[in-house]
């Protein structure tokens, strides 16, 4: 009821503000891999500026996305987050940077709270399948992170602090966030450099127990880029990206002992970029990234040394109404996992023995422009040196209805297939607890996951010129059938022959995913208001609903131009309906809201300051209920007060 | 208790004959020799803290060998330890063995310390577990003492037993009349297949076995069956036994010794009378289990580790019948000591033994450390 209470009032508050202009309209590349007007996108995209980044994040893109309609952010076992999309759980939602994979530390999904957000220009997020273009995991949608090209000459700082209020592990712990960003142009070539450090001390709903609730982290960006733009529109890029994090935090007492195991995670990764470009005509990209880690338990840690590589080439014709893009993929991962040794002489246990994979990938996607109209047809082939041949192929098309220019009808339709490949890890992994009476092995069987998705939307635009009174209005129902998910089970006859359980990756799980997501969109005069509600059904083969995905969640924004040149912005977000999985023995909770404020304002030219309070009700888990084997979908959160102040040099 | 007023008496008799001898104490001066001081015993205190010692991980697990009455850990190879009479106890991951050397064949005896950290029900109470510590058990541990020794058949030792092996006849000690068990079903599983077996009637010649027959029901687990077929019968001739009788239960026949088999009936000669032995036992890939309710109408393949399948042969290790541990209370893969106490008795002594946790202080699993103490000596 309060929560309602809110969100009335702040539409309340629509009626007496005065109009304001509507927002630019943004430049997308996702769906058709070349600029296009969001607006005119024949595959539906939406866009995080980086402005709206600066507001929403404290540094990285952990929660940040918790923005975008229809996107579920998910705070993993691993402390880091990741995002559910169309009912597909996180391995399913493929993480770009720039059009090209990052590192998967976990599965096949992407940790947001490893990408800083200081050099990132924006972020497109393509809900549905889109593995014709980008391959691999693009099931329930597409993130990609376009990071800064172009750039004025600048110098800027920033310091933001931070207090997690009542639940401090510390009463006087504070977060520091630093951030450096410049660009200069010299010679003709374009240099950028961005440095980010963040300190978090961590939180605790208890300060009675052992276990700490969220980590200590401690982590640092460094981003350096060069680029230059030759005469005939060729530009070359250079970038290198190192991240490092640690992470502690306090788990157990040591049974029979006086000690206490932590968790911990140190993690060190170097990114190198280079790209070639012909305006969009030619375009190729290499990508090189390395990964280390250690993680886990004190009295159990494991090295992981990930490393992915990958060159990336599309050429793009232009043939009156026609337009072809075709590209050309080569990719490794290599992936090498060790139990660390837990006794002086001992050489640790080996769990994934320096495997790789390859694969070779081409794709062709064309477009046809048919007056207001645009049909979209591509397919995709991947040679992968585990398992062979696998292919995709998708159908878009956008109908644009124009009644006036200022009031326009589209409908965006689709329907294609998608995968993901099996990771390194379900092929190889030996994880051997056999002393306590079970195994789980990889299977270098296994064939990619597979769906088959349907998306139509439906949106209603209209602007009103002069009066900045703009509304636009979508809805958006997805379906998807997806086959050979893959799960362990247990694998009988090696139990059998073993006297262990013995589980193993395999192809079985399937799936029907379907929903609908309605979004509204206001501008009027100085405010921006957004709501959305998005609703999902999604079941197995034998129609047991899936865990851990909420069946209606609804998001309210606004964004408001107050006097003196300050912004207001507050956004809800409200879960209910998640389902238990096989081994929770009931529920505790299964729903939540978080509800975040923030005000920022450009003092003059140099200084900027901003503060906020993010989950301003301190909705949490209950770690006890989880620990007990109960569901809680209330996130590991805490109230987040906060405050920074940056300035310009230049 | 006594070992104070032993060093008690000590110092005082060494006190007296030096108060006695004061005159030759002198010469001893006058001529240079000085006395040795009294030996003075090491203190002992009860419930003093073994460990940890480390048994390995779990990819490379490695046993410890301990005397109790040295307190040392013994440096041996698992194959030395085999024929090695001096060790007591041993431990090897969870796993806690006893010797069973003839000369010092341990056995043990759980006291009632502690019952109360589970319920009425038999599920542990996470509570108590997780608050226990060596400190906090030290007063269980300390009441324990010779008063509460049991009678020697109390003790229990480990063991190997045959998962069938004698189990599918009866033998009357009075008439001296060896008959079929045929309540006593056995269910073996082997070559993705489940077949349930009783031994229906079996005649003897002089001290062997002449003829079995066995009632036979067949589950296909790769056809897709998840029942036993009816009740077959399978008869065995054993009269002109030569190197044994192997039984293929996916064929109902017997079959030579160098084709699949999953049942063996091995040949015994006595006092020219050929015949069979009174053993079954399966093959090296087969696992087996006794079916005393004959309850079961077939076995779920997807669930067979539930069932109990045991190998041909087994080690009983007394230990495993009152686990010395709970597992993952708190969620965190732990093992928590019930901090029961045990009693050992070995060729020599009886001790208690407690064991108070598995972790080293960095929390590495697989460190034993506990705490023991002589209750008496034979």
């Amino acid at each position: 009821m309060k929560l309602t209470a809110v969100v009335l009032c702040l539409f309340g508050l629509c009626m007496v503000n005065q109009a304001r202009s509507t927002a630019m309209e943004q430049i997308v590349v996702t769906g058709t891999r070349s600029s296009i007007d969001q607006s005119d996108s024949p595959v539906s995209i939406d866009v995080i500026s980086a402005a709206q980044l600066q507001k929403l994040s404290h540094g990285t893109l952990a929660g940040a996305l918790n923005y975008i309609p229809g996107v579920v952010a998910k705070r993993n076992a691993k402390d880091g987050y990741t995002v559910q999309m169309q009912g597909f759980d996180e391995n399913h939602v493929l993480i770009l940077m720039d059009s090209q994979p990052l590192i998967s530390p976990t599965g096949s999904a992407v940790d947001l709270d490893q990408i800083g957000v200081v050099d990132i220009e924006r972020i497109e997020v393509l809900r549905g399948a889109a593995s014709v273009l980008y391959g691999s995991s693009a099931m329930g949608g597409v993130i990609n992170i376009i990071t800064r090209k172009e750039s004025k000459n600048h110098l800027k700082l920033k310091y933001q602090s931070s207090s997690y209020t009542q639940n401090n592990i510390d009463s006087s712990d504070i977060g520091h966030q630093i951030q450096l960003d410049a660009s200069q142009n010299i010679l003709g070539w374009r240099g950028n450099i961005s440095l980010q450090k963040i300190e978090d001390p961590g939180f605790d709903y208890d300060p009675n127990t052992i276990a700490q609730s969220a980590p200590s982290t401690d982590k640092h960006f460094v981003n350096l880029g060069l680029s230059k733009q030759f005469d005939d529109a060729f530009g070359l890029s250079l970038k290198a990206r190192y991240f490092s994090d640690d992470k502690q935090k306090q788990r157990y007492e040591i049974p029979g002992q006086a000690g206490e195991i932590s968790y911990l995670s140190e993690v060190e990764q170097w990114q190198y970029d280079l790209a070639l470009n012909q305006g969009e005509i030619w375009r190729v990209q290499g990508r090189y990234i390395n990964h280390l880690e250690t993680s886990g338990d004190s009295n159990s840690l494991r090295d992981a040394d990930i490393t992915l590589m990958e060159i990336d080439s599309q050429y793009l014709w232009n043939i009156e109404d026609l337009e072809l893009v075709s590209g050309f993929v080569l990719h490794t991962d290599e992936l090498f996992q060790i139990k660390t040794a837990t006794e002086q002489g001992t050489s640790g246990t080996v769990e994934i023995d320096d495997k790789a994979r390859d694969s070779v990938e081409a794709y062709t996607q064309l477009s046809l422009q048919i007056d207001e109209h645009e049909v979209l047809a591509g397919i995709r082939a991947q040679r992968d040196s585990e398992f062979g041949w696998h292919s995709a192929a998708r159908v878009n098309a956008l109908f644009s209805f124009s009644e006036t220019q200022q009031q326009q009808w589209k409908l965006r339709m689709g329907v294609g297939q998608s995968y993901r490949v099996p990771t390194l890890k379900e092929r190889f992994y030996v994880f051997d607890h056999s002393n306590l009476g079970y195994m789980v092995l990889g299977n270098e069987q296994l064939e990619p996951e597979t769906a088959v998705s349907a998306n139509l939307e439906l949106t209603f635009v209209k602007q009103s010129g002069s009066s900045n009174r703009d509304f636009s209005l979508s809805v958006n129902t997805h379906y998807s059938k997806a086959e050979g998910f893959i799960e362990t089970v247990t694998d009988v006859e090696a139990s059998a022959s073993t006297g262990l359980l013995i589980s193993r990756y395999s192809n079985v799980e399937e799936a029907v995913l379907k929903g609908v997501d309605l979004s509204a969109n206001l501008a009027w005069g100085k405010v921006d208001y957004q709501l959305s509600y998005s609703y999902l059904h999604a079941t197995d083969h034998k129609g047991a609903h899936l865990s851990d995905r909420p069946t209606h969640q609804i998001k309210a924004n606004l964004d408001w131009q107050l006097p003196f040149d300050i912004h207001g912005l507050i956004y809800l977000v409200y879960e209910n309906g998640s389902y238990p999985t096989a081994q929770q023995l009931g529920i505790e909770q299964d729903d939540w809201s978080s509800l975040n404020l923030s005000l920022s304002q450009n003092f003059n030219q140099n200084w900027h300051w901003v503060a906020g309070v993010d989950n301003v009700f301190d909705n949490h888990q209950n770690t006890d209920a989880v620990a007990a084997g109960l569901l809680d979908v209330r996130p590991l959160s805490s109230r987040r007060v906060f405050a920074g102040i940056s300035y310009q040099f230049y | 208790m006594n070992k104070n007023l032993t060093t008690g008496l000590s110092i005082g008799i060494w006190a007296l004959m030096s108060a006695c001898g004061s005159s030759s104490s002198n010469n001893d001066s006058e001529t240079g020799v000085i006395p040795d001081p009294a030996p003075v015993e090491e203190e002992v205190v009860e419930g003093e803290v073994y460990g940890p010692f480390t048994t390995g991980s779990t990819s490379e697990p490695k046993s410890v060998y301990f005397d109790l009455e040295t307190a040392t850990v013994l440096e041996l190879t698992d194959e030395e330890a085999v024929s090695d009479s001096q060790w007591d106890i041993a431990f090897n991951r969870t796993k806690v063995s006893l010797n069973t050397h003839a000369e010092n064949t341990v056995g043990t005896y759980v006291t009632d310390v502690n019952s109360d950290f589970y319920d009425d029900q038999g599920n542990a109470l996470s509570e108590i577990f997780l608050n226990a510590d060596a400190d906090t058990e030290l007063e269980d541990y300390l009441a324990i003492s010779a008063d509460d020794l049991p009678d020697d058949d109390a003790y229990s030792i480990d063991s190997e037993e045959y998962v069938i092996g004698a189990n599918f006849y009866n033998y009357d000690f009075t008439t001296h009349v060896v008959s079929a068990a045929d309540d006593a079903y056995f269910i073996v599983s082997a070559d993705s297949a489940y077949t349930k077996f009783r031994a229906k009637s079996l005649t003897t010649s002089g001290r062997t076995m002449a003829t079995i027959t066995l009632g036979v029901q067949h589950q296909s687990a790769l056809d897709g069956e998840t029942e036993f077929a009816p009740e077959i019968d399978l008869e065995l001739d054993a009269t002109s036994c030569d190197t044994g009788i192997y039984v293929d239960f996916d064929l109902a026949q017997v079959v030579n010794q160098e084709d699949s088999w999953d049942i063996w009936i091995p040949c015994l000669t006595d006092e020219d009378i050929i015949g069979a032995d009174f053993q079954i036992f399966i093959a090296d890939e087969a696992s087996a289990l006794l079916d005393s309710e004959n309850s079961y109408l077939g076995i779920d393949s997807e669930a067979e580790q539930y069932y109990g399948f045991q190998s041909n042969l087994t080690t009983i290790k007394a230990f495993d019948s009152t686990p010395w541990y709970q597992y993952n209370l708190n969620g965190g893969h732990l093992l928590w000591s019930q901090y029961g106490v045990y009693l050992l008795k070995t060729n020599a002594a009886t001790y208690k033994l407690q064991i108070t946790s598995y972790y080293d202080e960095a929390g590495t699993s697989g460190n034993y450390s506990f705490r023991f103490d002589e209750l008496s000596s034979d």
